[in-house]
């Protein structure tokens, strides 16, 4: 929709109006600068200044949110599978288990622990992995 | 060199000695018997005296691990 020079004009002064606002205040807290921002209005009686314009008088430009980086492992069976030969510690509700991770089944894996012994560990019970 | 299913595994070690362990309780003794839900320990450790061999059945969804410890 094309703006008439009058409403391009009125348009211009309300833009300076909202900036002199705003730089007028660039001293106060950042509280009270938000509240001026928030309470910029203005009112032209008979006129719709808004005519689906979106006005934003925000000076600042918010950076986009960085999307969350996703792991190469889905599950937990993907991120054991990757610690292979890895001395790991396991802990399951009875309490931590370490050891040589030297195979991952369907529902287990299999330690070396420190003396030697073999530990099956089953998967279903595992809370934490970590790599030591 | 191992088998696919944690039940199936137990089952190779059969006669051997054995500490399995649960959210509260960690049992030793040597592994008797082992089915798909059901494991058997004859317990040699219970510390109630000599001769007091006791036989504990264990859920295999109850266990969290199993150790079998080196002979020494």
């Amino acid at each position: 929709m094309a703006l008439t020079n009058r409403q391009k004009y009125l348009l211009q002064l309300t833009n300076q109006l909202s900036q002199n606002l705003i730089a007028s205040n660039n001293t106060n807290t950042n509280a009270n600068d938000a509240e001026v921002r928030n309470n910029v209005s203005v009112d032209l009686p008979g006129f719709d200044f808004n005519a689906g314009f979106n006005f934003d008088f925000d000076t600042e430009t918010e950076a986009p949110a960085e999307p969350t980086p996703t792991p190469d492992s889905t599950t937990l069976r993907d991120v054991l599978m990757d610690l292979v030969n890895e001395q790991v510690e396991v802990t399951t509700p009875f309490g931590p288990v370490t050891g040589t991770l030297i195979a991952v089944k369907s529902d287990y894996i299999v330690l070396i622990d420190a003396d030697g012994s073999q530990v099956l560990v089953r998967m279903e019970n595992i809370e934490l992995v970590s790599n030591l | 060199m191992f088998q696919e299913t944690f039940a199936a595994e137990l089952a190779t070690h059969v006669g051997s000695r054995v500490e399995v362990a649960t959210d509260n309780n960690l049992v030793d003794g040597i592994l008797s018997t082992v089915t798909p839900n059901l494991v058997l320990v004859i317990e040699v450790n219970s510390g109630y005296g000599y001769g007091e061999n006791t036989t504990l059945y264990l859920s295999v969804d109850a266990i969290n691990f199993v150790r079998f410890p080196v002979a020494a």
